[in-house]
């Protein structure tokens, strides 16, 4: 019997290989949790107990006979999977009833990775469908509650990812993050999340939304476990041509190892107006502690930040637009019972997608519709090179760059439903390093008055994911707020 | 009526008055008609109503880009840097139970072969 769920992956692992308990004990007492409180926050959409089970008994059987496996980084490791990554027969839904009844024949490559690590899944994630979304709310099986306070948001789109790790649901979570989708609600939910540089994880499985910025990355209470993670996840990929082929480095075993004379900037377009008072004082507070650690900080400029959302919200629906064409009802998912083909396109599609998905798909469809393409797309992107330009100017000056992940903590439920363009402002801190193809990590930062947790988001240069994680862990060893757990 | 633009003006300037122009334009219901068609989606009265207000207040948000010179600037389409990632084009056969998973993912089939709506039948009184 489990008295008490580890938080680390290394606790687990050390469980298993001590026998303090079975591969079995440790997947039933997850799911025993998320049988009693997943009621309130709606964090899985499927729940994949056979498997996970068989699986379990699998891992125990090779225990029992050879000893727990060190050359398996993540053996008999239960984990979560947002629904917009692809889960060999296991239904992925991306959120949107287009897909409620799709089965992929196949894994996602970083799942196939996580799966030959020893990684068992228990299930999928909701999300905001089809990763549309900064709260979770756009997803057609309902809202996630942040599980600090349930009349927050968890965050999205990869919210249900980041309540289920806060609620100790799993031992981490696979996300994807386009503008601030594992960030920001790994800020919001008192986490760390990692988005990659693009090209350093396989897309290959990951349901696309916009293809030049998309990234899957981990979700986990500590960077260290973060670090592994990406360790097991990173890596080209013959399936996905934007991987690149640069060597992975060893994360975990390279973590602690904080590079000297370390040089820091802090853009000052993300400490304006935009960032609330006591986040603002949080945050300059971690600021102070990394000082502490010998880092040299000084202030920069990213003179373009504050065209990075309005580029952001021409350039992925446009993307998402293209992608989204092939939900159409005809090789797999709902199809609507009408009698015409272009019916079966528009009425499959009609009840298959969320009100913001066909906000999306017709804003980007218009921006790349005959006459409207240069005003918007092939403009958006232009100034996307002046934001590109931005970082590749600063990182001659500092090697890391240190932020807010967000403007305030989780904001009420239902606050932004009504108001698209307030909930795109939510991302206003994440989607320039994105549009940079930039490696972006959420370290909690601890917590306000109210007890929401507070991110701090740590850019680097392309690759540099090792840096990041480094100053990361590094941070994370003086308060170890992760230690702190949501009352549930 | 669409806004002659004046040829003198630089490449950028061009753009900026471009957007201008398209942001003044009346985003209407029939343009929406439009964009709905081209998108293949069919919404409700209520849903209509939403995205009718909605759409252009997106659009003025982004409006503010106009203000951005980027005269000779090149645009980003990727950022890796990768070009021409080839692979020999090889046959790979699709094991037979990948295979009966695809086509049980198919929402209508005969046998192995997957039903669609006509795809000829609008055209029929043209032939």
């Amino acid at each position: 019997m489990i008295k008490q769920l580890p938080l680390i992956i290394e606790e687990a692992r050390e469980g298993l290989r001590a026998k303090k308990f079975s591969c079995r004990e440790l997947v039933d007492a997850y799911f025993e949790r998320i049988e009693k409180i997943d009621g309130t926050l709606n964090s899985f959409i499927t729940i994949e107990k056979e498997s996970a089970r068989v699986c379990a008994n699998e891992c125990d059987e090779q225990i029992a006979l050879t000893g727990y496996p060190e050359d398996k980084p993540l053996f008999g490791i239960p984990f979560a999977v947002k629904d917009a990554i692809c889960t060999e027969g296991i239904r992925s839904t991306a959120s949107a009833k287009i897909l409620d009844n799709y089965i992929p024949p196949f894994d996602a490559t970083v799942i196939a990775k996580l799966k030959n690590a020893g990684g068992i899944i228990l299930g999928k994630n909701n999300c905001d469908a089809f990763g549309h979304g900064a709260s979770n709310e756009n997803s057609q099986y309902g809202p996630v509650p942040n599980p600090w306070n349930i009349k927050m948001v968890a965050g999205g789109s990869s919210g249900g990812s980041a309540a289920a790790v806060s609620a100790n649901f799993c031992a981490f979570a696979i996300g994807e993050d386009t503008g601030g989708s594992i960030r920001q609600p790994a800020a919001f939910c008192g986490l760390a999340g990692l988005r990659p540089s693009y090209g350093r994880n396989s897309r290959y499985g990951v349901m696309p939304m916009a293809s030049s910025l998309d990234t899957v990355g981990p979700l986990a209470r500590t960077v260290q476990d973060v670090a592994l993670l990406m360790e097991v996840m990173a890596g080209k990929d013959e399936r996905d041509g934007t991987t690149v082929q640069d060597a992975v480095p060893a994360y975990s075993a390279e973590i602690a190892k904080l590079p000297k004379k370390l040089r820091v900037g802090l853009p000052q377009e993300y400490f304006t107006g935009d960032l609330e008072e006591e986040t603002k004082n949080i945050i300059e507070k971690a600021i102070e502690d990394i000082k502490n650690l010998g880092v040299q900080v000084s202030e920069v400029s990213l003179p373009h930040t504050k065209f990075s959302v309005p580029v952001y919200y021409i350039v992925v629906p446009a993307e998402d637009s293209s992608n989204l064409g092939r939900m159409d009802g005809i090789r797999y998912g709902v199809r609507a019972e009408v009698d015409n083909l272009f019916d079966t396109y528009a009425e499959s599609r009609a009840i298959g997608f969320p009100t913001e998905v066909k906000r999306r798909i017709m804003i980007g469809t218009f921006s790349l519709s005959s006459g409207y393409y240069d005003a918007y797309y092939a403009h958006a992107q232009k100034v996307r090179t002046l934001i590109r330009q931005d970082f590749d100017k600063v990182f001659e000056t500092v090697d890391l760059l240190l932020t807010p992940t967000t403007p305030t903590p989780a904001f009420p439920l239902g606050s932004k439903t009504e108001d698209p363009i307030a909930m795109y402002l939510a991302d206003v801190f994440a989607v320039s390093a994105s549009l940079a193809g930039l490696p972006a990590l959420s370290v909690s930062a601890g917590f306000n008055a109210a007890g929401l947790p507070v991110g701090l988001q740590i850019i680097g240069p392309r690759l540099h994911e090792l840096e990041v994680l480094q100053l990361g862990y590094a941070y994370e060893q003086i308060n170890k707020w992760f230690l702190k757990q949501p009352s549930l | 009526m669409r806004r002659r633009l004046n040829t003198c003006l630089p490449a950028a300037s061009q753009t900026a008055c471009f957007i201008v122009y398209l942001f003044n334009m009346e985003f209407n219901s029939a343009l929406i008609e439009k964009i709905k068609r081209l998108s293949r989606l069919a919404t409700d009265a209520e849903e209509s109503a939403t995205l009718k207000k909605q759409l252009p207040d997106i659009l003025h948000f982004v409006e503010q880009l106009q203000s951005v010179d980027t005269h000779g600037v090149v645009p980003t389409h990727q950022v890796t840097g990768l070009s021409n990632v080839w692979r020999e084009d090889e046959i790979r056969a699709c094991p037979t139970d990948i295979q009966q998973k695809i086509i049980a993912q198919f929402p209508e089939r005969e046998g192995n072969l997957l039903v669609t709506p006509a795809i000829f039948e609008d055209m029929s009184d043209e032939m």
